[in-house]
């Protein structure tokens, strides 16, 4: 039996924490759930019903501008790009997000690191910054730069946001695998022939929305391949959605794995809604 | 004559005294026992083996909450890159039968992120009766700080899942395999995967971060009540943990003592233990030595084969 929109609705509905939030196994509430839920909402037309989880989110925001993995671990992480694009922040709060965001991308070597690295057999792709950690001062992955990319197309009006963009776009097409897609952005120097992985694919995809380099199509190719087996119901998504943002979707999403977590479901519910207006991970720019 | 004869005595004395001073090897005087197990496949008779294992080494599981934490990576059911399902059964099932209160399985996988559908995929849902009620996944558990005492790497706390924290024995079960940053993968290393997705990312850069074989050591320090046991039935040579290839070695190895159970891996697989960072750090805090093994059932020697190495890592090979 297809799930429908409506009963994922339903079901994260019934998953929602007391507190506003989302968990991953809805006990404890946890950003990164708590912002798919929303943006999943949102997308599906239910905007009302997301908005006691766009509080959570709100007052989860720490002082720094950034959000935590969950309000217990007081360090503010890679989902901050997630969290500030599902929250719809007013003014200050926003801008606090994005200087917490733009502060986090890996910075340019200097002549000397770059010099360093190529002498110890680094190719290129391992020198290009601009991509974003999933903890502060460390090295830089495809899912938190995705996360920071779709929030920094989400901003109008500030040309650092467009510059840091393009910074971790460019980031993002140095880290794609032999195949075309994108594992989880994994040093190439031990892993040449590493293959990429649906959902890392999916999401690196649809954060180069509107890019346009001849790579992307070998992107997309690789996409139309794992489209095939996804493995999971959140490959399945982030695969349908990023063929329909790079205008390929031909057929309907019919979701067929187990959706097994909320975000499994929130996932598929951003599938579903894909041509939805309000579906930020597709329509943010 | 007699003022002669004492002062040669003497002369001779002083330098057969100075030459006993000499500064022995530091032991820790403790040998470790360690297991190695001859088992030549994944089949019926692994839960015996484990259950024979659990005897010698006179684990006490009665009314207590065992965790097993295999090693799971990728999806691919037939390369040597997870810890073998069969092989986890049997695990479980020897614990059972040795009276522990419960059996759970974690893991938090340190690349992908859809833990459930790999474990599916992997094999585990049809090799272990009731994995979904067993099983929890470790990167998105509920969370609890934990502060390092006295760490080897830079890291100050770190927030670890409320299921290992909660258990009685945790178990490492780890594959045989080389490893292309760390030389090999073992028991110790394979404690990365209790170590949160959802609070550190995929993968834990952090630990990389604070220093791979400084954070194996802290993590093996963290849990002062562990057994390991490391599917060594079909390991992996060469590029690995997840590129490199197929290698059957046809070995259990198992122990309480980590540290020792790695060493002895290391000797199957033909790796000095001596060149492995993580067991250094171990080495020096606590005046163990790999030479501490007292080795139950094989030699390590009468198992070894040598595994491929990265021509990076063959200055760890182990010289006969």
């Amino acid at each position: 039996m297809t799930v429908t929109a409506a009963a994922l609705v339903d079901r994260l509905l019934r998953s929602q924490n007391p507190d506003g939030g989302w968990g991953y196994t809805n006990r404890t509430s946890w950003t990164e759930p708590t912002a798919l839920a929303v943006l999943a909402l949102d997308a599906a037309g239910a905007a009302a019903a997301a908005t006691s989880g766009r509080a959570w989110l709100r007052t989860a925001q720490r002082s720094d501008g950034g959000w935590g993995p969950n309000p217990e671990v007081p360090v503010s992480a890679g989902v901050s790009g997630l969290a500030a694009l599902a929250a719809d922040l007013p003014g200050a709060s926003r801008q606090a997000a994005f200087s917490w965001v733009l502060a986090q991308a890996t910075p340019e070597m200097d002549w000397v690191a770059r010099l360093r690295f190529r002498l110890q057999g680094m190719p290129e792709s391992e020198t290009i910054a601009g991509g974003y950690p999933w903890f502060p001062g460390t090295a830089a992955w495809v899912i938190p730069t995705s996360y920071a990319a779709l929030f920094l197309s989400s901003i109008k009006g500030i040309p650092e946001s467009q510059s840091a963009l393009v910074r971790a776009q460019r980031y993002l097409l140095s880290r794609a695998c032999e195949d075309g897609g994108w594992n989880h952005g994994g040093s190439r120097l031990r892993s040449p022939g590493a293959s990429s992985y649906p959902e890392t694919t999916g999401i690196a995809l649809l954060a180069l929305t509107g890019v346009r380099e001849a790579q992307l199509q070998r992107g997309v190719e690789a996409a139309r391949t794992h489209g095939n087996n996804p493995q999971s119901a959140e490959g399945a998504a982030l695969i349908h959605m990023a063929l329909h943002a790079h205008d390929l979707a031909a057929t309907q999403f019919e979701p067929a794995l187990p959706l097994r977590r909320v975000t499994d479901c929130a996932w598929t519910l951003l599938a579903l809604c894909a041509d939805s207006n309000s579906n930020k991970l597709i329509h943010c720019t | 004559m007699s003022m002669e004869i004492s002062r040669r005595y003497f002369f001779f004395g002083a330098l057969a005294i100075a030459a006993s001073c000499r500064r022995a090897p530091r032991r820790s005087g403790v040998p470790r026992p360690v297991s190695v197990v001859r088992a030549g496949s994944y089949g019926q008779e692994l839960e015996q083996l484990v259950r024979q294992i659990l005897l010698e080494h006179r684990v006490d599981v009665r009314g207590q909450r065992v965790l097993l934490k295999p090693n799971l990576v990728e999806f691919d059911p037939n390369a040597p890159i997870n810890t073998h399902p069969v092989f986890v059964a049997a695990v479980a099932a020897a614990f059972r039968a040795h009276g522990a209160a419960s059996v759970r399985i974690g893991e938090g996988p340190g690349h992908r992120r859809t833990t459930w559908d790999m474990a599916e995929a992997a094999g585990f849902f049809s090799a272990i009766p009731k994995f979904e009620s067993l099983f929890t996944d470790l990167n998105v558990d509920d969370v609890h700080k934990v502060v390092l005492r006295k760490p080897f790497s830079t890291l100050k706390e770190l927030h670890l899942p409320q299921t290992v924290l909660d258990c009685d024995l945790l178990v490492s079960l780890a594959k045989l395999k080389t490893h292309h940053w760390a030389g090999a993968t073992l028991s110790m290393k394979n404690l990365f995967g209790v170590v949160p997705g959802a609070v550190y990312g995929w993968p834990k850069n952090v630990l990389h971060w604070a220093g791979i074989n400084e954070c194996v050591a802290d993590l093996h320090y963290l849990f002062p009540r562990q057994f390991a046991l490391v599917d060594g039935i079909i390991g992996m040579e060469g590029n690995g943990p997840i590129l490199g290839t197929p290698k059957h070695a046809g070995v259990i190895i198992a122990g309480a003592h980590a540290p020792s159970v790695d060493a002895a891996a290391c000797q199957v697989i033909g790796i000095d233990p001596n060149k492995i960072g993580y067991l250094q750090l171990v080495a020096r805090r606590s005046g163990w030595n790999p030479s501490d093994i007292k080795h139950v059932g094989e030699s390590p020697g009468s198992v070894s084969q040598a595994f491929a190495l990265l021509p990076e890592f063959e200055k760890f090979r182990l010289i006969a």
